[in-house]
């Protein structure tokens, strides 16, 4: 710490919050690597590492074990155009919100979606959205639900690199000819990329990793959380096999995010 | 509508701008009262003003980047504007946060206005390069713009501009963003620039010291309308309005009433004196019992016995500010304070002393134009 000491901030609090922050990263991370080592076992059920064996790995795509690769084209394709979609809505609301006058409510209105429960997101839909407006479950069912729970979060990307946005430069590329699809290609876009490739990644993954809505709104659609769900609570032979899969796909969303929020904090 | 004067530059050919009766408001407040104004090809003009004058609002109707409530005339080299959007418009502004497009280099930002225009590259890269060292940016062209000092990227910004030929060339208080001494030295790189590229410059500022520098012509706005033009020489020694006069810096502005006039020369009573000075503008329609307004500078207040003046008063309790160059007296007199300028400023001040000025060098002027709605 080279910050001098102020208000609760002394040497010996400091302290203090690098033990708890330090604790607070183990439980966070604990079980995550722990299920990383379990997919290395000979016994994974059995909750001890060791021996260690590549086995499950290797018989992922082995006849009967290879049943996950169709859940796993569902959710890249609904990921993909839950992104494509929350990402250009986004966009929309995000470049008008910051010169809308009393914008506080609107904003707060859109992002008070992130914190309600799952579960009840996903009745509350399958009720009024199947019951009322007659739509039926299933694929596009799912992705309404998941353009819902990634919206806020694709808000919350573009907002951070919209808020920033000199929209006297638009006015400047006017005035040297721009059209105002030239403006927007040759000057917002650019300078907004960040905030919008971000968006993008993490849109795509809170879909594809999104289970609690997809309960109620899949239909008969198999997206690849409800598969691992489904294999995971079956004591099914393919047990096993899930803890080398959740790892594979963990370590790939781990991934994604770390290049989005890298993406996001080159726009500082 | 005004009288205005012969434009310096060029006056036989057509003027490269024709404003007539251009009329703008924000949200019910007026912004532009009528405006009506010539720019002659070549010359350097400046919208002087206060803020909340209308000066800039003037500046972006001509740039397109303002949509007037009315327009009765807006010719570009001959062409009419009045419905041309901004990006169609051969017109390019200077802005004061210069604007710089900061995801481009120097070089791509210079020539962004002609990669609009589909130049090929080898040209673009070529006019970019005469355009920086025309601004004096010689070898710059791969620097990022935030590698650049303020003055270099207001050059920049000039490079940008200048690139497309604009037929006017908009400058919006593009030296309020620098330090007193930069900003000294771009009026000069300005005045240069406009002499190397012979284009028409239209500059607007608040500061009457820029304006009488660069300009061949200046426009002074007051709440949306125009209160005087002329050139520098015009608006500096006769103002000719009580605004005008305080505005380009007279010192000492008193009102009074006409006593009697004859030709150019005016009697004014101010309090219980009469004060001889020089009539300005629009003399015809004063007369007699008229309020008007009588304006001296402080360097033609002579201090001490003499000079047999016709002007000449009793200045007691002299208070001087030391000013560097000179300093000034402060004296209360049958008029009220006047402030006398002694050039030396190591110069004692008289505690008390006759104050002269001779007629020439008394501006009188009516006190309201009666045009302000």
């Amino acid at each position: 710490m080279r910050h001098n000491p102020a208000g609760l901030f002394t040497r010996k609090t400091v302290a203090v919050s690098i033990v708890f922050g330090a604790i607070a990263m183990a439980l966070l991370y604990i079980p995550i690597v722990g299920l990383a080592l379990l997919s290395f076992s000979t016994q994974p059920l059995s909750g001890i590492p060791w021996p260690l064996t590549l086995e499950w790995y290797a018989s992922l795509f082995e006849g009967n074990n290879a049943k996950w690769i169709g859940p796993l084209g569902t959710s890249v394709a609904i990921g993909l155009i839950v992104s494509t979609a929350a990402t250009s809505v986004a966009l929309l609301i995000g470049r008008a919100l910051p010169v809308i006058e009393r914008r506080g409510g609107i904003l707060a209105a859109y992002l008070s979606v992130l914190v309600m429960p799952g579960i009840l997101v996903g009745i509350a839909v399958l009720i009024f959205y199947r019951g009322l407006l007659g739509i039926r479950t299933g694929f596009w069912s799912v992705v309404l639900v998941h353009f819902i729970w990634a919206l806020p979060f694709a808000l919350l990307c573009i907002l951070l690199v919209a808020v920033r946005f000199d929209r006297r430069l638009l006015e400047a590329a006017k005035d040297l000819g721009a059209s105002r699809y030239r403006q927007f290609v040759d000057v917002e876009l650019p300078l907004m990329l960040p905030g919008i490739s971000a968006s993008a990644f993490f849109s795509f993954l809170l879909s594809f990793n999104e289970l609690p809505r997809t309960l109620y709104a899949r239909g008969g659609v198999t997206t690849l959380p409800y598969y691992i769900w489904t294999a995971s609570s079956a004591h099914s032979s393919q047990v096993s096999l899930i803890y080398a899969l959740s790892a594979v796909i963990m370590l790939a969303s781990f991934l994604v995010t770390l290049l989005a929020m890298r993406l996001l904090m080159r726009a500082e | 509508m005004q009288q205005l004067p012969e434009a310096k530059a060029d006056p036989h050919s057509e003027p490269i701008l024709e404003l007539a009766n251009i009329r703008h408001s924000y949200a019910g407040n007026p912004a532009l009262r009528g405006i009506s104004l010539d720019v002659a090809r070549g010359e350097f003009l400046t919208l002087l003003g206060p803020s909340g004058s209308g000066k800039s609002t003037l500046l972006r109707v001509i740039a397109g980047l303002e949509e007037p409530d009315s327009v009765g005339q807006m010719r570009l080299d001959g062409h009419d504007i009045r419905k041309l959007p901004a990006n169609l418009r051969n017109v390019s502004t200077v802005f004061q946060h210069f604007a710089l497009f900061p995801h481009m280099t120097v070089g791509q930002n210079v020539e962004y206005s002609l990669r609009l225009r589909k130049v090929p590259q080898d040209l673009r890269r070529q006019r970019a390069e005469e355009a920086l060292a025309l601004v004096r940016l010689e070898g710059k062209y791969e620097r990022r713009i935030h590698q650049l000092s303020g003055g270099e990227r207001q050059r920049v910004a000039l490079a940008r501009s200048l690139v497309m030929g604009p037929d006017v060339l908009l400058l919006d208080e593009p030296l309020g963003a620098l330090d007193e001494r930069l900003r000294l030295d771009m009026q000069l790189e300005l005045i240069e620039l406009r002499r190397k590229t012979g284009g028409t410059f239209i500059l607007v500022t608040h500061s009457q010291e820029e304006a009488i520098t660069m300009s061949d012509r200046i426009v002074l706005m007051r709440s949306g309308a125009i209160e005087q033009v002329g050139t520098p020489r015009d608006l500096f020694g006769s103002p000719e309005t009580e605004f005008a006069a305080r505005f380009m810096g007279v010192e000492n502005v008193l009102r009074g009433t006409l006593a009697a006039m004859s030709g150019r020369r005016a009697e004014v009573r101010v309090g219980d004196q009469i004060i001889v000075g020089r009539a300005v503008g629009d003399v015809a329609r004063m007369g007699p019992g008229d309020a008007v307004f009588v304006a001296i500078r402080a360097e033609h207040v002579h201090v001490g016995a003499g000079g047999g003046a016709a002007n000449t008063l009793r200045g007691t309790d002299g208070a001087p500010i030391y000013k560097g160059r000179f300093s000034d007296v402060t004296y209360r007199s049958a008029v009220g304070s006047l402030v006398a300028r002694l050039g030396d400023a190591d110069q004692r001040a008289p505690k008390h002393a006759d104050l002269s000025f001779s007629p020439e060098h008394c501006i009188v002027g009516v006190v309201d134009r009666g045009k302000l709605a």
